[in-house]
C-alpha cells in the first residue's frame, strides 16, 4: 500500500470510531460527513501534489470516498451499517492502491464479511471465497497463467455479485448506504481485474473468462432491469449490468484502462442517485406515486445514465470504449453489448416513464434531499457537459498501471 | 454578411429555448400567464436569432462555431449551419412557436411548456451538429422531450422503444466511423465533416450504408416500423403533436442526409432502400385505415427516395421534400384528434397534400429514367393515398383556422428557398457555372 494513502483511507476509519463510540447522539452523526470530505479533499491535495504518484489508487479511492461522502450526507438514521460502510471503504482503498495481490484479495474477502449482517446461505460466499483463494494461490505458487486468473477473476466477481444482491435485497430503506458499500466493493473488486488484464491475463483462456463474465452480467442484469417488480431487484440488476460494462471495458486491452474507470466512476453516480431517488420505495409500480419533481428528476438522471444514454454522464465513454474494443477485433462481442445496452435502456426507460406518468397519485411526499440534487448537478457539468477534466483524469490513471 | 470565425451566434440560438424552459419551470403551477409570457418571449427570441442566421446565410460564408469539448478524446463543441440547416432553424423557431400559441394559456401546462422548448433546443442541435456524438446527445435530449411530451406509459415505451432503436443503431455507426479516424489518421475524432474521407473496402462501404438506413426505417419511421405512430397521434395533444410530426420527424433523416449519404452516398445497399421507401408509398395508398402511420411513412419514402436520387436536383427535391413533409403534417397536426365523428370542410387535407406535392414532382421525375418500376410503385402508392376520399374531418377552431396562415406563407418560403437544397457540391459547381 502507498503510505500517502494512509491519511484517507484512516480518516473513514476514524469516522467509523466516532459512529460507533457516540451513535446515539447527533454530535457524531454530524461529523462524520465532514470527516469524510476532509479525506475526499485529501485524495485531490495527493493528486495535485504528485505525492506517491500513483494516480491509478487516487482515482478510485477518490471514487469510493465520493460514495462514502455521498452515504454519510444522505443516511443519517442508518448508524450501523454507515460504521460497516466506513470500515468497508478503508478496505477498499488499500485493496486499490496496494500492487501485492495477496494484501489486494485479503482486504477484498474482509470487506465481504465485515459488510455482510446475515448468517443464512453461508455456502453462496463459501464457494467464490474458496475460489479466489485457489486462484491465488496457483498464481502465487505455480505461476499459472491461465487456471490461476480464470479462477480469480470468476471468484471476485462472484464474491461482488452475491454480496451485493444480498446486501441490496435486505430492506428497502437505506438504499444509498447499501448502494455505497456495493459500488465500494466494485471498485476494490475492479482494481484487482485492472491489474491481471494489464500484466498477468495475456491471451487465451483467461481473456475467454473476462469476455464471457463481461458478457453474462450484461445479460443478467439487462433481463433484470427489464423484468424486476421490485426496487431492489432493479436495483441489483443496473449494479450488475455496470459491473458487466467495465469488465467489458477491459477487453479493449491498454486501451481500455480509460473507459473502464470512466465507466467505473460514472457507474458510482448513476447507482446511488437511483438509490438515493428510490429509497424507501418498495414496487417499481410505486415509482409513479413519487410527489416530489426534484426526486423524479434524480431518478431520471441516475437510470438514463446507468444506461449511458446519451447526453447524459457516462455516454462520454462509450465512445472510446468501443473503438479499444474494436482495436482488438471483438467487434461480434460489441455488437452483442450493444444490443443488451439498448434492451437496458428500455429496461431503465421502464422506471422513468412510470415516474412521469401524469396520473400518478403522487403520494410519496419527501424530495431526494439536498445532497442528491447537489451530486445530481455536480455529475451532469462534470460527466456530461464538460467532461474533459474527468476524461484526462481516468486516462492519467489508466496510464499508471500499464 | 459574413460572421467571424467563432461566432457564438449558433450557440445562442441553440441554448435560447433551454434557457426559457428553465425560465419557464420557475413560476408556480397556478401563473400561467407568466408562464406563457416566458415560454413564448423565449421561442419568439429563438425565431428572431434563427431568421438573421437564415437571412444572413451566403455559401462558404456561413457561421461555425467549433471548440474542443473533450480534446483527448477528439471530441468537439461544433456547430455550423449550410443552406438546408439555414432553412431548417427558422422551420424549428417557427414550430416551436407555432406549439406554444396552439393552445389556451390554461391549457399548456409547466411540463409542456418546458418540455417543448427542450425539445427545441434538441432539434436545433440536430439541425446545426456538426460533431457525432454531440449529433447523438441532442438526438437522445430530444427523445427524451418527446417521450416525457407523450405522457402515457404505454405511448412512451413503444415510442422510445422503436426510437431508442433508431438511437443505438446511429450509437454504432458513429462509433464504428471513430474507431476508423483514429486508425486511418492516428487522431480520434467524431467530425462529421471527416467521415466521406474514410478509406473503405466496398463491401464494408455497403454494410455502413445499410446500417445508416436502418437508422432511418426506424425513427422516420418507413414501413413496417410504424406501430407507434397511432398511439402516440392519440395519447398528444395539440402542441406535442404539432412537434412530433413537424419537428421530430425530421431526425431521422436529417441523420441520413448529414452523416450517410456524404459519406456512403452511391453505395450498392441504396437499392434496397429504395425499395423499402416505395413499399412505404405503396403502404400509405392501400392501408386500410387513414391514419397518421401511413401518411408519415408514405411521405418518408418518398423524402427517401429524392435523397437517393441519382441527381443533384432530386436530391434538392428530396431535402426541400423533408421540410415540406414537415409543414404538411403539421398542417394536419392541427386538427382536434378527440373529435373524429364531427364533419368539417376538406380544405385543411387539401392544402396540407398540395404542400408535399412539388418536390414529389421533382423526385419522380428524376427516379423515372434510373428506377422505373420502383418509380411506378411509389406513384400508384402516392396517386391511392391521394385519391381516396377522406369522409369525416373534425372543425377547425379559429384559433388553428388562424395559424393556417403563417404555415402556408412559410411553405411559400420554402419554395422560394429552392437554391438551399442542393447538396454542397453542387452547389459549388453551379457557383462556378455562373462565374
Amino acid at each position: 500500500m502507498r503510505f500517502v494513502l494512509l491519511v484517507p483511507a484512516g480518516l473513514p476509519l476514524l469516522a467509523a470510531w466516532v459512529l460507533s463510540s457516540r451513535a446515539a447522539s447527533g454530535w457524531g452523526r454530524r461529523m462524520v460527513a465532514p470527516v469524510d470530505a476532509l479525506a475526499l479533499l485529501s485524495i485531490v491535495w495527493l493528486w495535485h501534489a504528485g505525492v506517491g504518484s500513483d494516480r491509478f489508487s487516487l482515482f478510485l479511492a477518490a471514487s469510493v470516498l465520493g460514495a462514502l461522502t455521498f452515504a454519510a450526507l444522505t443516511s443519517e438514521r442508518e448508524v450501523e451499517s454507515l460504521g460497516r460502510l466506513h470500515l468497508g471503504v478503508s478496505l477498499s482503498i488499500a485493496a486499490a492502491s496496494t500492487s501485492e495481490l495477496s494484501w489486494s484479495v485479503a482486504a477484498i474477502l474482509l470487506f465481504g464479511i465485515l459488510v455482510r449482517q446475515g448468517r443464512e446461505r453461508l455456502l453462496y460466499f463459501f464457494v467464490p471465497g474458496i475460489a479466489v483463494l485457489i486462484g491465488l494461490a496457483l498464481i502465487l505458487a505455480a505461476d499459472s497463467k491461465v487456471v490461476g486468473p480464470v479462477l480469480l477473476v470468476a471468484g471476485l466477481s462472484t464474491w461482488w455479485l452475491v454480496l451485493s444482491r444480498e446486501v441490496l435485497r435486505s430492506d428497502t430503506s437505506g438504499l444509498v448506504t447499501r448502494m455505497a458499500a456495493s459500488f465500494s466493493l466494485l471498485v476494490a473488486v475492479s482494481s484487482v481485474l485492472l491489474r491481471i488484464s494489464s500484466a498477468r491475463i495475456p491471451e487465451g483462456a483467461a481473456l475467454g473468462a473476462i469476455h464471457a463474465l463481461s458478457l453474462g452480467a450484461l445479460a443478467l442484469g439487462t433481463l433484470g432491469a427489464l423484468g424486476a417488480t421490485r426496487v431492489t431487484t432493479f436495483l441489483t440488476a443496473l449494479a450488475l449490468a455496470r459491473a458487466g460494462l467495465v469488465l467489458f471495458a477491459l477487453l479493449g486491452g491498454a486501451q481500455g484502462g480509460g473507459p473502464s474507470l470512466m465507466v467505473l466512476a460514472a457507474s458510482g453516480v448513476s447507482l446511488l442517485l437511483v438509490a438515493a431517488a428510490l429509497d424507501e420505495t418498495d414496487a417499481i409500480d410505486g415509482v409513479s406515486n413519487l410527489g416530489s419533481g426534484s426526486r423524479r428528476l434524480v431518478l431520471a438522471l441516475g437510470v438514463l445514465s446507468a444506461c449511458s444514454f446519451p447526453p447524459f454522464p457516462g455516454s462520454v465513454a462509450l465512445f472510446p470504449l468501443a473503438s479499444a474494443v474494436l482495436g482488438q477485433s471483438h467487434a461480434i462481442s460489441l455488437l452483442v453489448a450493444v444490443a443488451l445496452h439498448f434492451l437496458l435502456a428500455i429496461g431503465s426507460m421502464r422506471v422513468v416513464a412510470r415516474a412521469w406518468d401524469p396520473g400518478g397519485a403522487r403520494t410519496v411526499g419527501n424530495g431526494a434531499g439536498l445532497a442528491a440534487i447537489v451530486l445530481a448537478i455536480v455529475a451532469t457539468v462534470a460527466l456530461a457537459i464538460a467532461p474533459a477534466g474527468f476524461v484526462e483524469l481516468a486516462r492519467a490513471a489508466a496510464l499508471a498501471i500499464l | 454578411m459574413s460572421w467571424p470565425p467563432a461566432s457564438s451566434i449558433l450557440s445562442v440560438l441553440v441554448w435560447t429555448p433551454a434557457a426559457g424552459a428553465l425560465l419557464s419551470a420557475l413560476p408556480a403551477e397556478d401563473r400561467w400567464a407568466l408562464r406563457r409570457k416566458l415560454s413564448v418571449g423565449s421561442a419568439a427570441l429563438s425565431l428572431a436569432l434563427a431568421t438573421t442566421v437564415s437571412l444572413a446565410f451566403e455559401p462558404g460564408g456561413s457561421p461555425r462555431e467549433l471548440r474542443r469539448w473533450v480534446p483527448s478524446l477528439g471530441l468537439s463543441y461544433d456547430f455550423f449551419v449550410d443552406g438546408l440547416g439555414s432553412v431548417l432553424v427558422v422551420w424549428i423557431a417557427f414550430l416551436a412557436l407555432l406549439a406554444l400559441v396552439s393552445v389556451g394559456s390554461r391549457e399548456l401546462g409547466r411540463r409542456a411548456a418546458c418540455l417543448i422548448l427542450l425539445a427545441e433546443t434538441a432539434l436545433f442541435g440536430l439541425a446545426t451538429a456538426g460533431d457525432g456524438a454531440q449529433f447523438l446527445a441532442f438526438y437522445g435530449a430530444g427523445l427524451l422531450a418527446l417521450t416525457l411530451l407523450l405522457g402515457r406509459v404505454g405511448e412512451m415505451k413503444k415510442f422510445f422503444l422503436f426510437q431508442a432503436a433508431g438511437a443505438t443503431l446511429a450509437l454504432v455507426y458513429i462509433a464504428i466511423s471513430y474507431h476508423l479516424i483514429w486508425v486511418q489518421t492516428g487522431f480520434p475524432s467524431a467530425e462529421i465533416a471527416r467521415f466521406p474521407s474514410l478509406v473503405m473496402f466496398p463491401d464494408f462501404q455497403n454494410r455502413m450504408f445499410l446500417l445508416g438506413a436502418a437508422v432511418v426505417a426506424c425513427a422516420a419511421p418507413l414501413f413496417p416500423l410504424t406501430s407507434w405512430i397511432s398511439g402516440a397521434a392519440s395519447a398528444l395533444a395539440i402542441p406535442g403533436r404539432l412537434l412530433l410530426f413537424g419537428g421530430w420527424s425530421l431526425a431521422g433523416t436529417l441523420f441520413f442526409v448529414r452523416v450517410v449519404l456524404p459519406a456512403h452516398g452511391r453505395s450498392e445497399g441504396a437499392h434496397y432502400v429504395m425499395v423499402l421507401a416505395a413499399l412505404s408509398l405503396l403502404y400509405a395508398g392501400l392501408a386500410s385505415r387513414r391514419t397518421w402511420a401511413p401518411l408519415l411513412a408514405g411521405f418518408q419514402g418518398l423524402v427517401l427516395l429524392g435523397l437517393l436520387s441519382p441527381t443533384s436536383e432530386g436530391v434538392a427535391a428530396g431535402r426541400a421534400g423533408m421540410l415540406q413533409l414537415a409543414l404538411a403534417l403539421t398542417t394536419l397536426a392541427l386538427w382536434q384528434g378527440d373529435s373524429e365523428d364531427a364533419r368539417g370542410t376538406a380544405l385543411t387535407r387539401g392544402i396540407a397534400v398540395a404542400m408535399f406535392l412539388p418536390p414529389c414532382w421533382v423526385v419522380l421525375r428524376e427516379q423515372w429514367s434510373t428506377a422505373p418500376a420502383l418509380t411506378a410503385i411509389a406513384v400508384l402508392g402516392l396517386l391511392l393515398a391521394m385519391l381516396r376520399p377522406e369522409r369525416t374531418f373534425p372543425p377547425l377552431s379559429r384559433r388553428q383556422r388562424l395559424l393556417l396562415l403563417p404555415l402556408l406563407g412559410f411553405w411559400v418560403f420554402s419554395l422560394l428557398a429552392s437554391s438551399r437544397y442542393l447538396p454542397v457540391d453542387s452547389r459549388t459547381l453551379a457557383t462556378a457555372e455562373e462565374e
